[in-house]
């Protein structure tokens, strides 16, 4: 029986097409794997089957009804559609049997909750699942991978959900919790619930899933039964045949790649920020290292520890060879290394401040005049310098940037990296959630500029992007380095086989 | 903001001295005696003490943090050295300087404990200068049972007349053009407004946030000695309840000036039209004979209409803003 089918769905955003003309079929009591690169359309798609955004075109139908159907936030909540993120969203305070039945509390007629018949519930649940666990308990007390279970009985059985979604719901745990994971997904589909299985690792997929669908660039490439494919036909379809490799030739050939043994940065024997668990690592002078990693792999933990946001438990800093310890990012800034954060709008911007104010906050001690106020014209020149530089869409430099595109504002704070004039340049998924042109003019500009004047570390989930910019890549996994490759080594497939083979 | 230079922004921006502007015409329309120079004069007068504490406040509100203990350390840093001058010791005549410099130390030093729990210790701010508040007014009432009216006159220079001016007004107005220019053309003002608006975004940009913050609630207790200082020269004594009932006025007034509670945003200009705006509305009571029971009621409200219909401009503006760069791009 078909639970969910969608017909030539496309959705749009802003300079790209997330969904072009998807097609996919759920059947009901089977483990749908969704794979496909960062940036393929996953996201996107799930938001599409749980109403959280509605699509530009394309129909819906649901429990073999021949009616379209129009879903938004509420609507799936009453069609028993889910979706278990990878954090857990639970209320830390509460005891499992309240999270388990949260918003469903039994009560009786003057409103009081009847405790004991909530336990007695719970307790039930939990022994249909075999799970041995004190639902007294509060959740605060558990670890990941319980509360991550805690929240999957919930979707599938107290809420009755008839489709679950489980976006990453493994990718923080460990092997053994993810067995107990993958037992109770089994059972779940075992009563007929339809779900949806997303997880990057490839072994993951071909160990649970009954059928897998690969998504690239917003195309369905692929839906296959598990039993009629293997791992390696799975990889060769999310990657494509593309070869991405154009800018490094670029670079290979100009004058500026020439790698003096000059170290820039080194860290020896780091621990900290809960992952961290003994990084070593170089950067050469004028060099571009990637760090290549996916959700939960530590890069930005690493990244913060580095410029002393995050405190470090163990390990040397050098800096051209002094030992550093910055206490804070002020004194990361005093030695000209500086961060671009992974998650702009939190950690980057002040979106209601001004383009020219966001470019300068970092630097502002150069513009001031005899009287230590600040020099406008020679401010204002600066600004307008960078936003022609790196061709920022303003209306102009005193623009609020809350009102500036996604890219635009990533530039903004590339441009504040570069008035800083940094010896290094550490930038946390430049290229998140930007259109493909301002991803193509912000690569261009971390090989064009920012490597001729100091050192770039760089960050990314998507894979493509370290290829086509990086001469080493540094391939983190769960806050350790696993395996470092000079460039002309790797290409796309092999780093994201040793992705896979690295498991544990 | 200038650039984004259509008129309507800037009127938006400015909205509270176009409510000004409504209530004087409509004021004058029935209190013809409103608008001459005295009252002018008057108002300006008496809003002078109003307007100091008000900058300070707004230095704090713009880090998105409150300075409750405003009011009480007004107070208490111009009793200690008044206690000092003529009650400790009474024979010493301390120079004005002196009696100056201590109240400005004592504000300060209060402002740089605030500061310090609140950044360092990490206590809410609103919890620790409630603290402080009551601490100082105990403090206050303890020192000072009774007020002190024997003071010399010297040291309430703050209510000379220069030119028939009270000279509070010249000080308050160079004040806002000093820390006007302080916010808008300093790196500390750039720093402060990128501290409220976002405070992990400013500490990973390199900006020491702690020490910012600190700083604001230093300005924010110097300030209200001053004010402290302009209420002795109003009033040439000391007493226990000396500005009380200003906090919810300063409070009221940063935010009539555009100032969010959330930080990240303020005007000095805006501000010193809140406290006009405030002072109006007390002096127009005061001209109309109201039940002194009432005063407060109708201030309340009249106060209330003004932030309610200030609320709407904030949703005006980027309707507006969203508009137009729409056309643009």
């Amino acid at each position: 029986m078909i639970t969910m089918r969608l017909k030539n769905i496309v959705k749009k955003f802003p300079g790209t097409i997330a969904l072009n003309n998807v097609n996919f079929i759920l059947k009901a009591g089977t483990i749908h794997g969704l794979v496909g690169k960062n940036g393929a359309g996953k996201t996107t798609l799930i938001n599409v089957m749980s109403g959280r955004i509605q699509t530009d075109s394309g129909n819906i139908f649901l429990f073999e009804n021949k009616n379209v159907i129009r879903i938004d936030p509420h609507k799936a909540i009453q069609l028993g559609i889910a979706v278990v993120p990878q954090e857990p969203e639970d209320i830390q305070y509460m005891t499992i049997a309240q999270n388990l039945f949260l918003g469903n509390w039994p009560a009786n007629k003057w409103g009081f909750v009847k405790i004991n018949e909530l336990n007695q519930k719970a307790r039930k649940i939990c022994k249909n699942c075999k799970l041995d666990i004190d639902i007294a308990k509060n959740v605060s007390e558990l670890n990941i991978a319980e509360r991550q279970i805690i929240s999957m009985i919930k979707a599938f059985y107290t809420q009755k959900n008839r489709i679950v979604i489980l976006d990453e719901a493994t990718a923080a745990l460990d092997k053994y919790g993810r067995e107990e994971v993958h037992r109770i997904v089994r059972e779940a589909a075992d009563t007929g619930i339809s779900i949806v299985y997303i997880s990057h690792e490839l072994e993951e997929i071909f160990n649970i899933c009954t059928d897998v669908t690969v998504l690239r660039d917003g195309v369905n490439i692929a839906t296959k039964k598990i039993k009629e494919t293997n791992i390696k036909e799975i990889t060769h379809l999310i990657v494509g045949s593309k070869l991405v490799n154009k800018y490094y030739y670029n670079r290979i050939n100009s004058k500026f790649f020439e790698r003096d043994k000059e170290e820039v940065l080194s860290i020896e024997g780091l621990y900290g920020s809960d992952v961290l668990n003994n990084i070593n690592l170089k950067v050469y002078k004028h060099e571009i290292v990637g760090l290549a990693g996916l959700r939960g792999s530590g890069r930005s933990e690493l990244f913060k520890s580095i410029i002393g946001y995050n405190p470090i438990d163990k390990g040397l800093i050098k800096v051209n060879g002094n030992i550093v310890g910055f206490k804070n990012p002020n004194d990361a800034l005093k030695y000209k290394i500086c961060l671009l954060p992974e998650d702009r709008e939190k950690e980057g911007l002040f979106s209601k401040r001004s383009v020219k104010e966001n470019i300068t906050i970092s630097s502002l001690r150069k513009f001031l005049n005899r009287f230590k106020l600040i020099n406008n014209k020679f401010e204002q020149c600066n600004v307008n310098r960078i936003i022609n530089k790196l061709k920022i869409v303003t209306l102009s430099f005193n623009q609020e940037i809350e009102n500036l595109s996604g890219g635009n504002k990533q530039k903004v704070i590339v441009g504040r990296l570069l008035e800083t004039k940094p010896i290094l340049y550490i930038l946390d998924e430049p290229t998140k959630g930007i259109d493909v042109e301002a991803k193509q003019q912000i690569l261009r500009f971390i090989i064009e500029d920012l490597s001729k004047e100091g050192s770039v570390l760089i960050a990314s989930s998507e894979f493509e992007d370290l290829l086509q910019i990086c001469d080493r890549i540094i391939l983190l996994k769960k806050g350790k380095i696993v395996k470092e490759f000079n460039i002309s080594e790797i290409d796309e497939k092999k780093l994201y086989i040793y992705l896979e083979a690295l498991e544990n | 903001m200038k650039e984004n230079n259509s008129i309507i922004i800037v009127l938006i921006d400015n909205f509270i001295w176009i409510i000004i502007l409504g209530m004087l015409v409509s004021v004058t329309f029935f209190i013809p005696s409103f608008l001459t120079i005295r009252n002018v004069i008057n108002i300006f007068y008496h809003s002078a003490a109003l307007a100091i504490l008000v900058l300070g406040e707004t230095f704090v509100i713009v880090t998105g943090n409150i300075d409750l203990s405003v009011e009480p350390s007004l107070g208490i840093s111009v009793a200690i050295p008044g206690l000092l001058a003529m009650v400790w010791v009474p024979q010493t005549n301390i120079p004005t300087w002196i009696f100056v410099l201590i109240a400005l130390c004592i504000g300060s030093v209060i402002g740089l404990i605030n500061g310090i729990f609140i950044t360092k210790v990490k206590i809410n701010s609103f919890l620790m200068t409630l603290s402080m508040y009551v601490i100082l007014y105990g403090f206050l009432y303890y020192l000072v049972p009774k007020s002190l009216d024997n003071i010399y006159p010297k040291y309430g220079w703050l209510g000379n007349f220069i030119l028939g001016i009270p000279s509070s007004i010249f000080l308050v107005i160079s004040l806002y053009v000093l820390f006007g220019i302080l916010l808008y053309q300093s790196t500390f003002g750039r720093i402060l407004f990128a501290t409220g608006e976002n405070k992990i975004a400013a500490l990973i940009a390199g900006i020491k946030i702690d020490n910012i913050v600190i700083i604001a609630y230093v300005i924010s207790g110097a300030l209200a000695s001053v004010a402290g200082l302009i209420i002795l020269g109003r009033n040439i004594f000391i007493s226990n309840n000396m500005g009380s009932g200003l906090l919810f006025m300063t409070i009221a007034a940063s935010v009539l000036g555009g100032a969010r509670l959330e930080g990240g945003t303020c005007s000095v200009l805006g501000a010193f039209g809140g406290v006009i705006l405030i002072t109006i509305i007390d002096n127009i009571l005061a001209m109309c004979d109201v039940s002194p029971y009432l005063v407060y009621t109708i201030k309340g409200l009249l106060i209330f209409l003004a932030v309610w219909i200030d609320s709407y401009r904030e949703r005006i503006r980027k309707a507006f803003l969203i508009k137009k760069v729409k056309i643009i791009t």
